[in-house]
């Protein structure tokens, strides 16, 4: 699989926001998989910690649908994030640069 | 803002946090599950957790004085007008509808409390806010 540029994998989670329904869990799931794959890893970590709050939560469920534990630790406007990717040992933290301002 | 209903002597204030994580103090979580932010072992409180679709709330009609969504994630319209739907269903007469999108704050939800029939819509510190007739 040809790894997605930054900017494609940004925008295929625009066009392919994570299901709000648990039946249509497993087979965006799937999708994320086949068209995403492992390689984006990277780019998602980089996206919590850069990209938009929306973007940032997408991000987060793309890569728990790729096997990554994300966690927010924290709550806005002070979130951060704890990501451990697949064969990591340890969680590290993530600040979030761009926060949900009420 | 309009002022909330007071509850009767005796009956519980029911507020609903849709998609919340105990974030708000007295408010009852909905959240599916699905894509929590936070380790649901951290946040949920006995009592005042129930794991629901926030477009069908397993809620009797009538019984909350304020339905609320911070941080809401991405969705379909169907769904915002279902979620909207359900909201209006479950809330008192003068009961408060309040939502936050993520991607867009209270401006991507104004139009929907509108066509849902809610009173007084506007936005207010960030939220769509709306009363129910």
């Amino acid at each position: 699989m040809k790894a997605l540029s930054a900017s494609q994998v940004s925008r295929w989670l625009e066009e392919n926001p994570a299901p709000i329904h648990r039946d249509q869990l497993k087979p965006w799931s799937k999708r994320v998989t086949r068209e995403l794959g492992r390689a984006t890893l990277p780019k998602l970590v980089r996206l919590l910690s850069d990209g938009d709050p929306e973007l940032q939560y997408q991000a987060m469920a793309a890569a728990r649908a790729l096997g990554a534990e994300v966690w927010a630790e924290t709550v806005d406007p002070e979130l951060c994030w704890s990501v451990r990717l697949p064969g990591e040992i340890s969680p590290r933290l993530i600040p979030s640069r761009k926060q949900v301002t009420f | 803002m309009s002022q909330l209903p007071s509850a009767e002597p005796g009956n519980i204030q029911v507020v609903l946090n849709l998609g919340g994580e105990s974030e708000v103090a007295d408010a009852i979580d909905i959240n599916s599950l699905v894509f929590p932010l936070r380790e649901p072992g951290r946040w949920i409180r006995p009592g005042r957790f129930i794991q629901a679709d926030m477009s069908a709330l397993p809620i009797r009609a009538g019984v909350a004085l304020e339905v609320m969504g911070r941080r809401l994630p991405m969705m379909s319209a169907q769904d915002r007008v279902a979620m909207v739907g359900e909201s209006r269903r479950v809330l008192t007469t003068g009961g408060r509808i309040r939502l936050h999108a993520t991607s867009g704050g209270g401006s991507l939800w104004l139009s929907f409390i509108e066509d849902a029939g809610f009173l007084g819509c506007s936005l207010i510190s960030g939220y769509a806010v709306g009363t129910r007739p």
